[in-house]
């Protein structure tokens, strides 16, 4: 069994945002030289997520405006219990959950066996700092 | 192993654990009647449940590197339970080499 590990850092300069991977993704599959197998990619910090949607700007904006109505932005220890820590992201850790850690993409004769209209995205829910995402693929 | 749990990775913090629950409960309120949760006319009550455990997820996948979990720097692995007063099972599955 073939396995390959690869990180990607990102520092999104808003708060919350979304960026295609999906490149970077086949990239690391064509490095490891896995023919069938899968892919994990998943945030290694607990306020971002991967997911699998639509390459579309305005669902993009939709995400972001129903995030923000399900988990609203307050720093007020208040709201979050979680901000009596003295940290303001209680909403990200929300944000976080909805949208999900990780997913894991089959690799069939070395490249990633999607549908029409998957596409890999990095969401990033308390941006503004180096974060990152691991690749690991396994198979053969 | 059930529908009315999770397995999800986040913080270990009490507080933001507290914020879970709080939030779980608004979007998906704990009501026995079948009137609220369709799924309460098969005579459970754990229709609110069967939401909260989409909310949080069913399962994680975490990379084994080295011989050990592959985490960031913060990332615990939590069991969500929804239903609780009843036995119920959390499958780990490992596979390489």
């Amino acid at each position: 069994m073939k396995s390959y590990r690869e990180c990607l850092t990102f520092n999104v300069p808003q708060r919350m945002d979304f960026i295609n991977i999906t490149q970077q993704v086949k990239t690391a599959v064509e490095k490891s030289g896995v023919q069938n197998g899968l892919v994990l990619i998943n945030a290694m910090h607990i306020t971002a997520s991967v997911f699998i949607n639509d390459d579309e700007p305005g669902l993009h904006e939709d995400y972001k405006r129903w995030l923000e109505k399900l988990a609203p932005y307050d720093p007020s220890p208040k709201t979050y219990h979680h901000n009596r820590t003295g940290e303001d992201n209680g909403d990200a850790h929300h944000k976080r959950q909805i949208m999900g850690r990780e997913v894991v993409v089959a690799v069939t004769d070395g490249k990633l066996d999607f549908g029409p209209w998957e596409q890999i995205f990095y969401g990033e829910f308390d941006g503004r700092r180096p974060k990152r995402v691991l690749i690991k693929i396994i198979g053969e | 192993m059930h529908i009315t749990a999770s397995v999800f990775i986040n913080d270990d913090e009490p507080g933001l654990h507290e914020d879970y629950k709080r939030w779980l409960e608004k979007l998906a309120p704990f009501d026995p009647s079948p009137q609220t949760y369709h799924h309460n006319r098969t005579g459970e009550d754990n229709g609110d449940a069967h939401h909260k455990r989409q909310i949080m997820g069913r399962e994680v996948v975490v990379a084994v590197t080295k011989g050990k979990l592959d985490f960031g720097p913060w990332e615990q692995i939590f069991y969500g339970e929804f239903d609780g007063r009843r036995s119920k099972r959390v499958l780990v599955k490992v596979i390489g080499e």
